[in-house]
């Protein structure tokens, strides 16, 4: 009986095949449009993430407790001993990869003429690039910092163009000197400081007020600029998988106890979380649309249908055909519309990210020109053909419903 | 003969006198310091004028307290944008007071005192004796005395202070403030010494140089200042800001 009411629901969609094959498109297409769209949002998250995680903030971070919240006043003010065997016992922690120290501090920089307040980081360049590799990607002009440099430093690209300063340019032959600068600061209990840097490089940051206001620095610089002998501020961390990371900070944080405070990229960087957040609403709403669309589509073409075939309903119900199997008969044909439409644009959404991703698309990311590479998992493209087919036959239940409830005499005299 | 011996007594004389005064030492020379700059209690007018790297200039009117070696409140009387913003400091915390908020956050040392060249520790806090070691060291200039200042501990704003003072009066005459690196960071200059009252004389003006950027510095003048008083303790209780 069942297998009856399919081949009724088959033949009635290829009776009028023009309209069938329109309606069979919108859910293609729709279908196909959701995918790419997913695959393109999802790739390009992923490089903005791993972007911002390699190449300045890490995938995890430890400070001392209140450290963010206190990151706007004096940040030297909650330091903390990093010896050798603190970074031992953190890179034994499974999925570790990486450990830099860093000082994190707020001062001034001073060209001789002007001064401007900045916020600066000391950092360990070699252990930089082992957790931060794209952390020389973000250099502009001159060059990245090396374990050999003391007094240098990497200033944002509009800081450098605000202030007039140079960065060293790699080839000798260079015909301007690299800017000298004055960079102040303060120990934690007020004590207050200048040591004089070469601009070695300019770089990129995630805002302009960031490039306006960040500078690099060697961590022995920081150090001895705030008095923090041996001691830093932050540690940042690499792991081998991102679906490591709350792994990792769990026994981090049991590692190191409750004094200090262990975090994420996402809590790092709330800016790049909530641009993750918004785009993921964004493509969220673009589906539910389309969706909405394609429901309307169906549900259109299904009240047609229900019109023209009042006549053959009336003769159904007089022959016997209950109204429930009438209706069944409606919903199979909504359902195999939804299905095919739903597998068909899952296909051509799958096969157009997998070209895309060969070779990857060109895109300007944070910081630089890359390559995007769309992904889109299984169980999305599994789920758009069930929610395929769910929007086609909540769309056809409607006129399903009508044709179920025809009186058999009036439909035949209609 | 007789003449001679007269002439040579008289030299010696002389010579022992200098060389007695030359016996100054560091400490004494801080403790005048101390006196003359931050006497234990007085009030004053002052006004702190600040040149900018932008060339424009702003002045700041304020009357100032201070009670013993910890004490001290500041009342902005001039411009109208600070107008009413008072500043207490007891032992080694500061608060600003802001009228428009009605609340009063916390100052740093080394925060600079109302965006100038001064900071805060500069104008509050005056009291060499306690935060440094000083000693006396060779000088080119005959008339004052070199005093190199090194910080006691790490509360102090500045590692380093060499400080120049006029042998015949002891008034400040210049000073240089390094910071850890051995960087000069600011420098000053003590001018137009005026005789307040009978017992108590002092610069008028006090040209602090901003190091760092050249084309910065800042210069508070005393109007007035009155150090025979005794000022009233509520005057630095926190519950008081805002209430004149």
């Amino acid at each position: 009986m069942n297998k009856t009411f399919l081949q009724i629901a088959f033949k009635n969609l290829t009776r009028n095949r023009r309209r069938s094959l329109f309606t069979l498109g919108a859910i293609f297409f729709g279908i196909a449009i959701v995918i790419v769209l997913k695959g393109v949002a999802d790739g390009f998250l992923n490089m903005t993430v791993e972007s911002v995680v390699k190449s300045r903030i890490g995938a995890v971070q430890v400070h001392k407790k209140g450290f963010m919240e206190n990151l706007a006043g004096n940040p030297v003010g909650l330091n903390f001993a990093f010896p050798p065997e603190l970074e031992q016992k953190i890179l034994a922690i499974d999925h570790v990869t990486g450990v830099a120290p860093r000082v994190n501090f707020s001062g001034t920089i001073s060209n001789g003429k002007n001064q401007t307040i900045v916020f600066g980081t000391g950092v360990k360049p070699s252990a930089e690039l082992r957790v931060c590799p794209q952390a020389p990607s973000i250099i502009m002009n001159g060059r990245a910092l090396t374990d050999e440099d003391t007094s240098h430093i990497i200033v944002g690209t509009e800081l450098a163009s605000s202030m007039d300063l140079k960065a060293s340019s790699p080839s000798s032959s260079s015909s301007s000197p690299p800017s000298s600068v004055t960079i102040s600061g303060a120990s934690p209990e007020g004590r207050q400081n200048a040591i004089d840097a070469t601009v070695t490089g300019t770089a990129a940051a995630l805002n302009a007020l960031a490039e306006l206001r960040f500078v690099t620095v060697p961590l022995a610089l920081a150090q001895d600029l705030t008095g923090l002998e041996n001691r830093v501020t932050e540690l940042a961390l690499s792991v081998d998988r991102m679906e490591n990371i709350s792994e990792v900070k769990s026994k981090l944080q049991a590692l190191l106890g409750n004094e200090y405070e262990v975090i994420d990229w996402q809590e790092a960087q709330p800016f790049i979380r909530d641009v993750v957040f918004r785009q993921k609403v964004i493509i969220s709403i673009v589906s539910v649309v389309l969706f909405v669309l394609v429901m309307f589509l169906v549900g259109n073409t299904m009240l047609m249908t229900v019109h023209e075939r009042t006549k053959e309903i009336g003769t159904m119900l007089a022959i016997g055909v209950t109204q429930g199997q009438i209706l069944v008969i409606f919903i199979l044909e909504a359902f195999t519309l939804g299905l095919l439409g739903g597998l068909l644009g899952a296909t051509l959404g799958i096969l157009a990210n997998f070209i895309m991703s060969i070779r990857g698309v060109e895109f300007t990311a944070v910081f630089q020109k890359t390559l995007l590479y769309p992904e889109v998992s299984t169980g999305f493209a599994i789920g758009s053909i069930i929610a395929a087919c769910v929007c086609t036959v909540l769309a056809g239940l409607l006129p399903a419903l009508k044709a179920s409830n025809l009186n058999p005499v009036d439909a035949l005299r209609s | 003969m007789k003449r001679f011996l007269c002439t040579l007594v008289f030299f010696l004389n002389a010579s022992m006198s200098l060389e007695a005064r030359s016996e100054v030492t560091a400490a004494e020379l801080l403790d005048k310091y101390d006196k003359i700059m931050g006497p234990t209690n007085f009030e004053s007018e002052m006004e702190m004028t600040s040149n900018r790297e932008d060339g424009t200039s702003r002045t700041y009117g304020m009357k100032a307290l201070k009670s013993g070696d910890d004490k001290f409140r500041i009342w902005f009387t001039s411009p109208s944008a600070v107008s009413g913003q008072e500043i207490l400091r007891i032992g080694d915390n500061s608060w600003l007071y802001l009228p428009n908020l009605k609340r009063a956050s916390r100052l740093a040392n080394r925060d600079s005192f109302q965006g100038g060249d001064f900071n805060n520790s500069d104008i509050l806090r005056v009291n060499y004796t306690k935060d440094f070691d000083g000693k006396i060291i060779p000088n080119e200039d005959p008339l004052t005395y070199k005093l190199e200042l090194k910080s006691k501990n790490k509360d102090t704003s500045y590692d380093l202070i060499h400080l120049w003072m006029n042998k015949s009066n002891f008034m400040p005459v210049k000073g240089e403030y390094f910071g850890t690196s051995g960087k000069k960071l600011r420098s000053a200059e003590f001018t137009d010494i005026k005789e307040f009252s009978k017992s108590y004389m002092r610069p008028v003006k006090v040209v602090m140089k901003n190091e760092i950027v050249p084309a910065r510095s800042s210069f508070l003048i005393i109007k007035k200042i009155k150090v025979d008083i005794s000022p009233a303790p509520q005057k630095f209780l926190q519950a008081d800001l805002g209430k004149g």
